[in-house]
């Protein structure tokens, strides 16, 4: 992760996220002084959150980082960090983390004829399916892409 | 309407958090060694069943784990305290009366009219759990903890569910449970009472209140009640805070000088100071002690230890560091080959209610406080050790050996899971 990553506190934080409770309140700046107070105090509403944003099941939200080419076309490439959360059921379409024989890929569920596919978003590569003989399971669903511009 | 005692038990807790992250280890053997890779401390299903044994030393089966090709890791508490979190904080959503009685169990009461809806409502907690975080876990249910305990060993064979409320059925399983098994017989009580010809669970059930009172204690009569299906012992789900605070550990190589010394107790201090100050406490005791290798056959092992009291109760890792390392220059001698430190924190008090005594600088140790409180926030938030002392050294070269650690996958950002499209 670069260094503003690291910088940004809690936010990247999966431990506290989970222990959180209640409402964070929002800093007051100005001091109590004679004068006129700031006119934006009584405005003040809570910070935003990231993870508000994008994590809906802290417990089952896990990061993953990324190397590869495969899925270039659906906008994740080498060195993203992926969001995952495997409280949700996996989909037709959906980027899910999935273990095949062992090894653990990202790719998209393609449900075609009856069959399961994954599907790497990358013409060079082609289609996996899914067949019984394979020891296969999804690990969990990719809800976001943290890719740095 | 009734209130029911479940047990949720995580299967092979520390195997399984290593597993979540590799699936490469589904189905194969895995151990966990203690620290400084010692003894094996948890074992997936399949290195039980080639007789590895719990808590033996990890070169004893060196060959065994080599020839039967098992996944070896070093403890990393880091992703099991997490993993731990996110399973208790998903019982805790469903179950608000929750007591996390360790890092992979949590007992929970709940009212229920319908006994035959329980099985299906754990069966649900149970597959949420294992898709959520990955963790399998086992479900006792019963009418109070010492018998959910026993009906979680029964999931734990079967299914992952499992409910006792039969008298029949409670009563041949206690039949055949032997009394070291039973949830607070100890392996001294254990003796004691198969040498009085109390062999079973159920003989202990059925025995003579009073009689069980003579004998032991007012603890072992709770649990002879409880195996009978009257509660007795209450979920706590306010945890308390310790009454003592103990942080020790072994070295990664025996040590001989006093820098190191004094660098693994300021280390060790610190981790004690932090524990404390979690907990809003404040120490008016410390101990801290020396001892070489137990193992040794040539030299005979020896424990050094002295105790200071404290004018005025502190949580402050610099007063504690200080006082630590001038005891440590009085109980050091110099020629053992020393393989563990102790610091023992004890007479605690809550920060809030702290007596003051006269000679305190109160406006000193209201700073030091506030130091204290900065010092926690900056490590909490960009990790421990991103600010420390600096007795507690650069290198560590005598720190723990922790060959085989897995990244901390949920807690590091360079050490999080890592896949190749």
């Amino acid at each position: 992760m670069s260094k503003t990553n690291r910088g940004s506190l809690t936010v990247l934080d999966i431990k506290s996220i989970a222990n959180k409770k209640g409402v964070e309140l929002p800093f007051f700046t100005a001091r109590v002084q004679a004068g006129f107070p700031s006119p934006g105090d009584d405005y003040v509403e809570s910070n935003l959150d990231l993870n508000q944003l994008l994590i809906k099941n802290p417990s089952a939200t896990f990061f993953v980082k990324v190397e590869g080419e495969s899925m270039s076309d659906a906008g994740i490439t080498t060195g993203d960090t992926l969001i995952v959360d495997r409280a949700l059921e996996a989909k037709d379409k959906n980027i899910v983390i999935a273990s095949i024989n062992g090894e653990l890929t990202v790719k998209r569920v393609w449900i075609a004829n009856g069959k399961v596919f994954l599907k790497p978003e990358n013409n060079d590569f082609s289609p996996i399916e899914i067949t019984e003989e394979m020891d296969f399971d999804i690990w969990g669903v990719v809800t976001y892409v943290i890719h740095k511009v | 309407m009734r209130d029911y005692i479940a047990l949720i038990d995580c299967n092979n807790f520390y195997a399984s958090c290593e597993r979540v992250f590799d699936p490469h280890l589904k189905n194969k053997p895995v151990v966990v060694l203690s620290n400084n890779d010692g003894c094996i401390i948890a074992r997936s299903n399949e290195a039980k069943t080639l007789g590895i044994k719990m808590g033996e030393p990890y070169f004893k089966c060196k060959n065994l784990i080599k020839q039967e090709n098992v996944k070896v890791f070093s403890s990393n508490y880091t992703l099991y305290a997490d993993m731990s979190n996110r399973v208790m904080n998903i019982v805790k959503e469903h179950f608000v009366n929750t007591e996390v009685y360790s890092i992979d169990e949590a007992f929970i009461s709940f009212p229920s009219e319908n006994l035959s809806e329980i099985e299906n409502r754990f069966i649900k907690l149970r597959d949420k759990i294992a898709k959520w975080t990955g963790i399998p876990v086992s479900i006792g249910v019963a009418p109070t903890k010492t018998l959910a305990k026993v009906a979680s060993k029964i999931a734990k064979k079967n299914s992952g569910v499992f409910s006792l409320f039969d008298k029949t059925t409670r009563n041949k399983i206690l039949k055949e449970l032997p009394i070291g098994s039973v949830w607070g017989i100890g392996r001294r009580l254990n003796k004691r009472f198969i040498r009085l010809g109390i062999s079973n669970a159920y003989q202990l059930s059925t025995m003579d209140h009073k009689h069980v009172k003579d004998l032991t204690n007012i603890n072992i009569l709770r649990t002879a009640i409880e195996l009978g299906g009257i509660k007795c012992i209450d979920i706590d789900s306010q945890p308390s805070n310790k009454k003592q605070i103990t942080t020790s550990r072994a070295f990664g190589k025996t040590v001989t000088d006093i820098k190191f010394l004094e660098e693994a107790v300021s280390v060790y201090v610190s981790r004690a100071a932090e524990k404390l100050r979690i907990q809003n406490s404040k120490c008016s005791i410390i101990t801290v002690a020396l001892s070489t290798n137990r193992f040794d056959e040539k030299n005979t092992h020896k424990f050094l230890f002295m105790t200071e009291s404290l004018e005025s109760s502190t949580s402050s890792t610099q007063e504690l560091i200080s006082i630590a390392i001038k005891l440590l220059k009085r109980i050091f001698h110099e020629g053992f080959m020393y393989k563990k430190a102790h610091i023992f924190l004890s007479g605690l008090e809550d920060s809030k209610f702290k007596q003051y005594s006269f000679k305190d600088n109160i406006k000193d140790i209201k700073q030091q406080d506030k130091l204290m409180k900065a010092f926690d926030k900056i490590n909490k938030t960009f990790g421990s050790d991103t600010m420390k002392y600096a007795n507690t050294g650069i290198s560590r070269d005598w720190f723990m050996k922790r060959e085989r650690r897995s990244n901390r996958y949920t807690t590091n950002w360079n050490e999080i899971l890592k896949i190749n499209l």
